[in-house]
């Protein structure tokens, strides 16, 4: 995919022109992107609305808080919007242990003498990159503090014992988090101020449909039909209860789908890609249950695929 | 895994097909099928679900349990019904769940085996509903390709009637089926070779005729699997009542031993809390530790197995959050040390201060510091909830015991006089199962319950959690006794409440962190009054006690916060 594809994908699906319009300007505006490759991403993201949101949002200065439960396509939208805006990514994973050291950098000895070793924050807002802060919510609040001064108007911050970093122009941060999951812990007020809040939807059929033709170009209709109500009979169980999340799994899916092209059957492909990520064996049995009712166990390539 | 799991998890299982083809979860269907190895039937569960989800479900069960049951042949009728809806729903669904063809060919395949079994009993064969089986058997025989086997033109007819269309609404379905039994069923001389005639009448009069009628009779209850598991609440305790009649009298401790159980604490320990907690308004009643917690309630661990998928997933949410908590709250702190593990960041100043504390030590934390009591309403007021308290407060103990949390249950009620604290659970104790012999029985004199709960926490140290679930309505049958010129009152309403107060306040004073978790009947705002006027601004009024154990663990979660915040 080039930028070219993912401007006429998003002006296919009906992406404000003059949207895709400012991003083209920024990304004439800011050019060189560094050391690092631009990334383009594997899928586009479904849902002209929020990337009009998004892109907007981004395009103003702002930094961007993705929420949203499992597989709605946080990073997705991310990597497209880092895509569409031509700039670099760096994937900064958040968790218990993230502390100022870990995001900005750290003292090192080199040729024995202490030296500061950036850290991925440093490096992004330094090349003027799009920093993704992945699950922001399962960091300690705490940590997150070294960050205010850079998300805020101040855009810059001090390296205690170095230099001030300042953010470059182009630089932007885009936090995803899932509310409530296993793990996670309310943002701060203080933090939450510095980030515009976009809530993503759970994408429906029509959107489960997309992806899948997207992916699987001859994957049959009725087939993406079928696996999409199956994805959505999933996230249902699931938020009643009824079972936990390993098997709300898109990826799982995916990956499901490609093992039958490669000849397993439906049945052995949606084992390994969703029903056995559950370990206990009344939740198993239930998502045994929901494929049984969606998809017959012997379809096979001929089924999935159109010749 | 005993006999009762398994058909707990086997309804469950049935249950969620039916959850899943209805596209909708909380609904209790009448109807649940199981193969006659006892697994679910998933084709007839599902058709079950998609009649929920394509017609107005309501209405028909309506129909089904208003006219239907109330039909002297109701077991023939309801089946015919189900058969005739299962060819509608199908018809209505094939196109868009292509796994339905599958399933409904792998049912028949295995209902012709099942009939064509040497192994059915000849109690099965009797409660077989004939008509309905032929007609079913030849229905399956078309699923499979197989030739008819019905011979009888008044069979056949009916077999055809039953051909209920896919495009046909509720309505029309339940005008089909009315159409059948007039058509089929009601006495006409050109049906004599059936002989059969449809009326209905009281249910009393329907069992009767049923007795003495001559006629071939199925039993739906082998097939029906009744779902309401909620057993009605406790007895009142009406044995106490034949012992202790006297309004006044103060019943013996060998009376209280005889009901609630040897008393946990001795003779002299009772008798000075007894003195030190039973004076005042509390001067003519008396109070009962107990650590008998007394037979397992049968309703309360049906409930917990009904409903065993949905704890299981919020146990293990419960103990990840309280887990994440205490790795927040708890992390170890590292503390610059002349020894240990070698901190890059202060290497510097070894070289350039001279500075030898390079290293850090890591001070390490207990989980000691904190213990939770979870006090539970034991009076009558929580009648027809006993079974989800129970369960509730299992799955917070199970979710503390794992992340190495103390807790304590107790409940209390008040009865003849007496305010009994009977401890489900210990501190020390590893097994929960206790909790489920919590009953509900008697009345709550809240304000000295509170007062006499420190006893049971004398072994803990740090920080206090009480967590009580209460309706903010403290009441006893027992008055306040008359003092001075005041006369004498009822303890409840103003007075209970201000007792309770400072009961509250007295807690607080030692120390123990207070929650109330209000939960009631009474219109949220006369309780959100109650609730404030005894606990200030800790209280959560829980309009669902189903989502209990995770309210305690959002104020745990924060209370962990808290702790740590203090310390630091």
């Amino acid at each position: 995919m080039v930028v070219d594809d993912i401007d006429a994908f998003f002006r296919e699906q009906g992406l404000r022109a003059e949207l895709l319009t400012e991003a083209a300007a920024f990304r004439r505006q800011y050019n060189g992107q560094g050391v690092r490759k631009i990334s383009k991403p594997h899928f586009p993201y479904f849902g002209r609305q929020i990337v009009e949101a998004a892109l907007s949002a981004l395009l103003t200065g702002a930094n961007l808080l993705l929420v949203g439960p499992k597989a709605v396509g946080k990073n997705i939208l991310a990597e497209n919007l880092a895509f569409l805006l031509g700039r670099p990514i760096w994937n900064v994973s958040f968790h218990i242990d993230v502390d100022a050291a870990y995001l900005i950098g750290m003292d090192t000895f080199r040729d024995g003498a202490v030296c500061f070793r950036p850290g991925p924050v440093y490096e992004c807002v330094t090349a003027g990159g799009i920093c993704i802060l992945d699950e922001i919510n399962m960091a300690r609040n705490e940590a997150l503090a070294v960050l205010h001064s850079l998300l805020d108007h101040r855009r810059q911050m001090e390296v205690p014992g170095y230099d001030r970093l300042v953010l470059h122009p182009a630089a932007r941060f885009i936090g995803t988090m899932n509310y409530g999951y296993e793990g996670t812990r309310n943002l701060n007020e203080a933090l939450l101020s510095r980030f515009v809040v976009l809530h993503l939807p759970v994408p429906g059929e029509q959107e489960l449909q997309e992806l899948l033709t997207y992916e699987f170009a001859d994957l049959r209709k009725g087939v993406a039909s079928t696996l999409s109500a199956l994805f959505l009979d999933i996230r249902k169980k699931y938020e009643a209860k009824e079972i936990s999340g390993r098997a709300l799994d898109l990826r799982g899916l995916l990956d499901a789908v490609r093992l039958v092209r490669q000849g397993l059957t439906a049945e052995q492909a949606l084992d390994m890609g969703l029903t056995g990520k559950c370990f206990d064996a009344q939740e198993r049995a239930l998502v045994k249950d929901l494929l049984a009712l969606r998809i017959p166990p012997d379809w096979g390539r001929e089924d999935f695929f159109a010749k | 895994m005993t006999y009762q799991s398994l058909s707990d998890q086997r309804q469950k299982r049935a249950l969620n097909i039916v959850w899943a083809a209805a596209g909708q979860y909380g609904i209790w269907p009448d109807f649940l099928a199981f193969c006659q190895n006892g697994e679910p039937d998933i084709y007839l569960n599902s058709i079950v679900g998609l009649v929920y989800r394509h017609y107005d479900s309501e209405m028909l069960m309506r129909y089904i349990r208003e006219q239907l049951y109330k039909s002297l042949f109701a077991e023939l009728f309801t089946e015919l019904f189900w058969l005739g809806l299962e060819n509608a729903a199908y018809e209505k669904e094939i196109s868009c769940r292509p796994a339905l063809k599958d399933l409904r060919y792998r049912h028949a395949k295995r209902f012709l085996a099942e009939d064509a079994s040497v192994d059915i009993s000849l109690q099965q064969l009797m409660l077989r509903q004939e008509l309905a089986h032929t007609l079913k058997c030849n229905r399956c025989r078309e699923i499979l390709g197989d030739p008819a086997i019905i011979l009888n033109p008044w069979d056949k007819r009916l077999y055809q009637a039953l051909a209920f269309s896919g495009n046909m609404n509720t309505a029309e379905l339940i005008a089909a089926m009315e159409n059948i039994i007039r058509s089929f069923f009601r006495f006409h001389w050109h049906n004599k070779p059936r002989e059969v005639i449809h009326f209905t009448s009281h249910a009393f009069l329907l069992n009767l005729l049923k007795k003495i009628w001559p006629f071939h009779q199925g039993h739906r209850e082998e097939q029906i699997q009744q779902l309401t598991f909620i057993a009605s609440a406790a007895d009142k305790g009406n044995s106490l009542k034949t012992i202790f009649n006297r309004q006044d009298k103060i019943p013996t401790d060998k009376e209280l031993s005889a009901c609630y159980g040897r008393s946990l604490f001795s003779q002299d320990r009772l008798a000075e809390i007894t003195r030190r907690y039973c004076q005042g308004i509390h001067r003519q009643v008396c109070l009962w530790f107990s650590a008998e917690k007394g037979a397992v309630r049968k309703e309360n661990t049906a409930y917990f197995h009904q409903h065993h998928a949905r704890f299981t997933t919020e146990l293990h949410a419960l103990t990840n959050r309280l887990q994440n908590a205490l790795l927040l709250g708890r992390q170890a702190v590292q503390l610059p040390a002349r020894n240990g593990r070698l901190t890059a960041d202060r290497v510097w100043r070894g070289l350039i201060l001279h500075d030898g504390r390079v290293f850090s030590a890591i001070e390490p934390t207990k989980r000691e510091d904190i213990s939770v009591m979870l006090l539970l309403d034991g009076s009558a007021s929580r009648q027809g909830r006993q079974s989800i308290i129970a369960s509730q407060a299992y799955l917070l103990t199970e979710a503390l015991r794992q992340v190495g949390i103390p807790l304590s249950v107790v409940s209390f009620f008040s009865q003849d006089g007496c305010t009994v604290l009977k401890r489900l659970k210990a501190f020390q104790e590893k097994s929960a199962q206790g909790i489920f012999a919590y009953k509900t029985q008697g009345w709550n004199r809240d304000g000295l319950a509170l007062r006499a709960l420190p006893e049971l926490w004398r072994d803990m140290y740090g920080q206090k959690l009480l967590f009580i679930l209460t309706d903010a309505d403290p009441s006893d049958e027992r008055s306040i006794p008359a003092q001075g010129i005041a006369l004498e009152k009822f303890y409840g309403g103003e007075p209970a409440c201000k007792d309770t107060k400072e009961a509250v306040k007295e807690l607080r004073q030692q120390g123990i962190q207070i929650m109330a978790l209000i939960n009631s009947v009474v219109a949220t705002e006369l309780v959100t009054k109650a609730a404030q006027h005894i606990y200030g601004e800790d209280y959560i009024i829980l309009q669902s006690l189903s989502n209990m154990a995770q309210k305690v663990g959002d104020v745990l979660e924060q209370a962990i916060f808290y702790v740590h915040n203090q310390k630091m």
